[in-house]
């Protein structure tokens, strides 16, 4: 059975770990995936602003990041997050390999969702004379609230899977825990336990993503 | 207000589709006031046409001026603020779904960077006027077909616009919605000395709310003027449009005449009291053509030659049109009638 007094303490810690690398870089990938989802969006060839090049560019970065398996990214990117924050193991330094693996995922989604804003709407705004910054924050950011809440949701969920993924290579967090606590010590009880806490947190995230999408949709 | 000069324009071919010239050619004026309905069978232009007014295309070639100012000369920020001047509304409405009926009708006074409480307060008196003032916080998936419209032309006019172009602003609507919002649309042009371009392909909106009309066939004009004219071409392609020609049984000697109109409504009573000749009406279609009713019908005379001739010469002079230089078939129709007439009385 399992020794909560000794685990529990232990898989608390690791809990608060993966809320911190993940909602840490959640709110990193915010910053930049929607502004280069944005940037994705415009520059298109039938864009309000087509920009081949930095069209293709952006593209093609968004591309890579997500070709990338987040095993790989992990190591791949280690020289940036020694340069960033000093060291490659524990849940700060994973926060550097999350946000570069979740900016490009939130990018596209984020892409996917804007232009499934009717033309027409952008249309009208031109036609009342607004310039494409306007365009922007007042017909295409709040026209697809309800689909960038979903594509945020699912970033946020696969932002924890790769959290559990990092704890693989020292990471932090309830992967590293499983893998420590479950794995190494042939404790299947620990892992089960780790499994379960994952799947609470991720059921009442998707929950409240799909909650608030659909009080965010006016249809 | 709206002068289109030789504007032409060409969409680009793809590999897959060669490039299509949508417009060729096309001039076009609006004078102030005016309510002009542009039609034509889809793929004439018309859209492309609405669109080119306030730019939203490009013309490949001419220029656009509108209340004195040449759009196609215009930076992208001055073409910003001249689009504040010109409304407008769409087939399918294009209402922002995230927003109530109020803070849609404020948004083009929030992107000109109207304050907040001067926006409110014309945004809720122009929904009042539209009679949407009981609809204000509700969101357009909570509205039907025309009362979205109804926020859509209270949107268009809320930055003031001296120009309101509506593109086949009433064909997703039924037609009870369709004839309450073309009779909004008129009152307001009229209320707000508007100028308006209306582009739909059925020819019963041109009917009820133009007082000019334009006819587009493959990018080019093809008929245009003001309906009291038009109707009085008969061989216009318009005319026939408008006021169907009646169909007379077949080897009744008649003589068509369109009445109706400013001046022209009273001609069968002055043709009955000059002439001493019994009048038939053989056939007539009658239609409702802005606030004016016109007729055009199929008359049999009957009466002594010399009273039958005189009168048929009245009968052309007060319909001038049916003596259009343009329309030697007409003409011949008269003198068929009037020869028909002839032998028949001898």
């Amino acid at each position: 059975m399992i020794d909560w007094d000794r685990i529990g303490p232990a898989l608390w810690q690791a809990t608060v770990e993966t809320g911190y690398m993940v909602s840490v870089s959640m709110v990193l990938a915010v910053g930049l995936g929607i502004p280069l989802g944005v940037l994705l969006l415009l520059t298109a060839p039938d864009g309000l602003k087509p920009q081949r090049v930095v069209n293709g560019v952006v593209g093609a970065f968004v591309n890579m990041g997500r070709s990338v398996p987040f095993i790989v990214l992990l190591v791949l990117v280690a020289p940036v997050t020694r340069l960033v924050t000093g060291t490659t193991i524990g849940s700060t330094a994973t926060i550097v390999p999350l946000t570069i693996a979740a900016v490009p995922f939130l990018a596209r989604l984020v892409e996917a969702s804007l232009r499934e804003v009717h033309p027409g709407k952008v249309e009208a705004a031109r036609a009342m004379g607004a310039s494409t910054r306007q365009i922007v924050r007042t017909v295409l950011l709040p026209e697809a609230r309800p689909g960038l809440v979903a594509a945020a949701t699912v970033t946020l969920i696969a932002l924890i899977s790769y959290s559990a993924m990092a704890g693989a290579i020292g990471g932090g967090g309830l992967g590293d825990f499983a893998i420590r606590y479950g794995y190494q010590r042939f404790d299947t009880a620990v892992t089960v336990a780790t499994v379960v806490v994952l799947l609470v947190m991720v059921q009442l995230l998707q929950s409240a993503g799909d909650r608030l999408a659909r009080r965010l949709a006016h249809r | 207000m709206i002068t289109l000069t030789n504007i032409g324009k060409t969409f680009p071919g793809t590999r897959r589709r060669p490039a299509v010239t949508a417009l060729d050619d096309v001039s076009l004026t609006v004078e102030r006031g005016q309510v002009m309905g542009v039609v034509g069978p889809s793929g004439s232009g018309k859209s492309t046409l609405a669109r080119i007014v306030n730019l939203l295309e490009r013309p490949t070639r001419g220029t656009v001026t509108v209340d004195g100012v040449e759009l196609t000369a215009l930076s992208a920020g001055q073409l910003n603020s001249a689009r504040r001047g010109i409304g407008m509304i769409f087939q399918q409405f294009n209402l922002l779904d995230s927003r109530t009926a109020l803070a849609n009708v404020e948004l083009p006074l929030e992107l000109a960077g109207v304050g907040r409480a001067e926006r409110r307060a014309r945004a809720t008196e122009l929904l009042q006027r539209v009679g949407l003032g009981d609809k204000l916080g509700s969101h357009p998936a909570q509205l039907s077909g025309g009362q979205r419209q109804r926020v859509a032309i209270a949107r268009a006019l809320a930055p003031r616009p001296r120009v309101l172009l509506c593109d086949e602003a009433t064909s997703a609507l039924d037609p009870v919605s369709t004839a309450s919002v073309l009779t909004l649309l008129r009152d307001l042009t009229d209320e707000l000395d508007l100028t308006t371009v209306l582009i739909t392909h059925e020819m019963d909106v041109v009917k009820r709310a133009c007082d000019h009309v334009t006819l587009l066939e493959a990018g080019r004009v093809v008929d245009a003027g003001a309906l009291s004219d038009v109707v009085r071409r008969p061989l216009s392609p318009l005319a026939t449009r408008l006021l169907p020609h009646p169909q007379a049984p077949v080897g009744e000697p008649v003589v068509e005449v369109t009445v109706g109109g400013a001046g022209h409504d009273a001609v069968l009573t002055e043709l009955i009291r000059r002439y001493d000749v019994q009048v038939a009406v053989v056939a007539g279609s009658v239609e409702t053509l802005g606030d004016q009713r016109f007729g055009r019908l199929q008359l049999r005379l009957d009466g002594a030659p010399e009273q039958v001739r005189p009168a048929l010469e009245f009968l052309a002079a007060a319909d001038p049109g049916g003596r259009d230089p343009g329309s030697e078939d007409t003409h011949d129709l008269d003198d068929r009638a009037l020869r028909a007439l002839e032998e028949a009385v001898a």
